[in-house]
């Protein structure tokens, strides 16, 4: 049975103050968003995170708990831990690189008008708090 | 693939205990077959020398012989002397360096704890080791023994077989007090924890025991008594002579002193004794009984061995359930 | 066979060498399944618990069993134990290959094939004299003997003191991909607590033969919260909170307190956070008085003395 390698590997920041077992969640998370998971890739196995990074197994079964706790993944007996949905907020490439050049055009439209950096960032964390406060007009949700 | 057995198979654990005790057995033998080719190129010049100074064609219960044994042993005696007197004091030496660091290496080492968290357990471990340090050494020093009674061929001739110094370099004596200083070693290193401490130990054993086992040698089987009439030596035979007493006509017990008094010397008493009624009783062990008495003496010295041995298993086993 | 519950169970158990007790009054009870650090300073009875579980030494007073109910030091418990003695201590004359066949000897079971492939994938050659191998091989090839043994429990007694980080890890690594692939529980003590808080899961610390400090890291880790505010309000706050450790500035202060899991009820003006695994063991080192043990429930008792530095 061939098998593919695993397309992530953890590391770890052990003076981040961050649980262990939640630094490999957001690590997980974090493929997800850039892409570099996709749905159905199976998760590193146990065996090679606590080979490669020398941590508790329970430590990556708590993890992988998690994420099955958070509907990212599922894990099918014998076979691994493979990745079942995305996490909220996660956009897919194509869209990303469209609202990306959105977002290039604006910041090109607000420099014309005159304003300089800190000034479109105060602009944008305006915008940013009323979309998550609902005054824009629609149900706005934070991941 | 593992596997699983219900039983320790003994021959995984002599195994283990041989690759254990490999390079001091071996050591041990490659020591004694360089005695056995020192005693072979010192025994060649021995020989030679006895055929060629006529000792060896010369009976030794002649009065003339013992120029000519003399002779011979001012010109070629000398290997001889000296290696008797080492071998008296030390024949049992080796069996100190094989006991002392058996079990105390373990401990100076700190491999015990490795040793005897194995599922054998120490006492096996430590009863395998014994085991086959013992008979391996056993089994060379009667090798030794076998070389040796060649190689004092001349003295034993001279003077008997039963005489100390040769009587302990039998094979079974050798072995006797190699496998007693063995066990004394063993048991000095379970004990006290120190290789060297522990040789010294089975050392002391080795030499003390030569002294003992000469003391008590004698009475080992009950002796036979000759009743001659003569004050010259009418034996032939190699025996051995433990002690002599004198009996007047009647039959009682007289002293050496009060029959030489009887008469004004030697002649008198000898006529007294060949016409007059004395007799001389000799307390003797027939040649013919000397390997019975190799073999009670390896018997005990081994049985002291053997217990010493089961002494220090013994020792280790009651420091744990 | 069923697996037990508690790999070691110990009560009232005290060892005295001489005139001195190195463990004295000792209660445990270590559940299986679990990779267990044992800490302490020196001289705390760390290598004498671990003698002691190997059968390599007879307890004074008190009772141990291990694997839930065996003997230490009977056959069956020699069978299933294997163990790691500090510095490694095996024959230096000997290879490394003679060693293993000294092992498949003298067990009843035993996977050489195992551990011959896995000494070679760490790059050990098999016929090289034990005595002349590095201080990381050496520990990794009487890591490799343990293990062959397929064993329950595995006992470390320092086991990474001698080693350079790189075989520190290398070790680690390969003790609990064996955790991971035969769920043994692992035992072993050490002098460095920041490592360990990535490898272990349940913490044991001893401090002058006595058991101050026992439970689960995550258990321990949560239920404990390191307040900093003002002094004026020191008082009540230890008035309230089980207090492990009170350190007072003139106008700042620290509280090591114990929640039991939650947050600890202060105000605003308290700053509260979770602490690591090695701040948790010096801050109760630092107290001898202090103790965090698990009740019969395994909850962290919440009636613990209240401490005023």
């Amino acid at each position: 049975m061939e098998e593919q390698p695993s397309a992530i590997e953890f590391r770890l920041d052990p003076a981040s103050g961050v649980p262990t077992y939640l630094q490999l969640v957001q690590q997980v998370e974090q493929a997800l968003r850039m892409g570099w998971l996709q749905e159905g890739d199976r998760l590193p196995r146990v065996r090679e995170v606590v080979a490669g990074l020398a941590i508790n197994p329970n430590t990556v079964l708590k993890a992988y708990r998690e994420l099955e706790h958070r509907g990212l993944a599922a894990g099918r007996r014998g076979q691994g831990t493979f990745v079942r949905g995305l996490p909220a907020g996660v956009v897919p490439l194509r869209e990303r690189a469209a609202l990306r050049r959105g977002l290039l055009d604006w910041l090109r439209t607000a420099r014309a008008a005159g304003l300089d950096e800190e000034g479109m960032a105060a602009v944008f964390e305006d915008a940013l708090r009323d979309l998550r406060n609902g005054s824009d007009g629609s149900d706005g949700v934070v991941a | 693939m593992s596997t699983i057995t219900a039983g320790l198979p003994l021959g995984g654990l002599l195994g283990a205990v041989w690759l254990r005790h490999r390079t001091a057995l071996l050591t041990v033998l490659a020591v004694l077959a360089g005695v056995c080719a020192l005693l072979l190129v010192s025994g060649l010049y021995v020989h030679a020398g006895y055929r060629s100074s006529g000792a060896a064609a010369c009976d030794p219960s002649l009065l003339e012989c013992n120029r000519v044994w003399k002779d011979f042993i001012r010109g070629w005696g000398a290997p001889l002397m000296v290696g008797n007197t080492v071998l008296y004091l030390f024949g049992g030496a080796v069996g100190a360096f094989v006991g002392g660091p058996l079990v105390a290496r373990e401990f100076e080492y700190g491999t015990f704890r490795f040793a005897w968290t194995q599922g054998a357990g120490r006492s096996r471990f430590t009863v395998g080791g014994l085991a086959l340090a013992g008979t391996v050494l056993a089994g060379a020093t009667a090798l030794v023994g076998v070389v040796l009674a060649w190689w004092n061929e001349p003295m034993a001739r001279q003077g008997g077989r039963f005489s100390p110094a040769l009587f302990v370099e039998g094979a079974p004596a050798l072995a006797g007090r190699a496998l007693l200083a063995f066990g004394c070693a063993a048991l000095a290193g379970a004990v006290l924890r120190r290789t060297v401490v522990a040789v010294g130990a089975g050392l002391v054993a080795s030499v003390a025991v030569t002294f003992v086992a000469e003391a008590m040698r004698f009475h080992y089987r009950t002796p036979l008594e000759d009743t001659v009439h003569t004050l010259m030596q009418t034996s032939v035979d190699q025996r051995w002579t433990g002690s002599t007493w004198f009996s007047d006509p009647a039959g009682n017990r007289i002293g050496s002193d009060a029959l030489f008094d009887l008469g004004k010397g030697f002649d008198d008493a000898e006529r007294l004794v060949r016409d007059g009624g004395y007799a001389v009783h000799e307390v003797y062990q027939p040649a013919d009984r000397y390997w019975s008495f190799q073999a009670v003496e390896f018997g005990w010295m081994a049985l002291l061995g053997l217990a010493a041995c089961a002494g220090a298993v013994w020792w280790l086993r009651r420091r744990a359930a | 066979m069923r697996a037990p519950e508690t790999v070691i169970d110990c009560g009232g158990l005290g060892k005295r060498y001489r005139r001195s007790w190195a463990l004295r009054d000792c209660h445990l009870a270590i559940p299986a399944g679990h990779v267990v650090a044992l800490v302490g300073p020196n001289g705390a009875g760390k290598s004498t618990l671990l003698n002691l579980a190997a059968g390599l030494t007879l307890p004074t007073e008190g009772a141990l069993s291990v694997l839930g109910g065996e003997l230490p030091g009977s056959p069956d418990a020699l069978d299933r134990i294997g163990f790691v003695a500090q510095n490694a201590a095996l024959y230096p004359g000997l290879t490394v290959r003679d060693l293993l066949r000294i092992g498949r000897g003298l067990n009843r079971r035993w996977d050489g094939a195992r551990a011959r492939a896995h000494l070679d994938s760490l790059g050990i050659p098999l016929d090289r004299r034990y005595g002349r191998l590095s201080g990381g091989q050496q520990a990794q090839v009487s890591l490799a003997l343990a293990l062959a043994k397929r064993p329950e429990l595995l006992l470390l007694d320092e086991p990474l003191a001698a080693l350079d980080p790189l075989a520190r890890h290398d070790f680690m690594a390969v003790l609990l991909t064996a955790v991971a692939e035969d769920g043994l529980s692992v035992l072993f003590s050490s002098h460095a607590v920041a490592e360990l808080e990535q490898g272990c899961d349940y913490l044991v610390v001893l401090a002058g033969g006595r058991v101050q400090v026992g439970g689960e890291v995550d258990d321990l880790l949560g239920g404990h919260r390191m307040l900093t505010g003002p002094t004026a309000e020191a008082d009540a706050v230890a008035a309230r909170l089980p207090v492990v450790r009170d350190r007072r500035a003139g106008a700042q202060s620290h509280l090591l307190v114990r929640t039991g899991g939650a947050d600890a009820p202060v105000g605003g003006g308290w700053r509260q956070q979770r602490i690591g695994l090695e701040e948790l063991v010096l801050a109760y080192l630092r107290e001898p008085a202090a103790a965090a043990l698990p009740g019969p429930s395994g909850a962290v008792r919440r009636d613990e003395r209240v401490l005023q530095s």
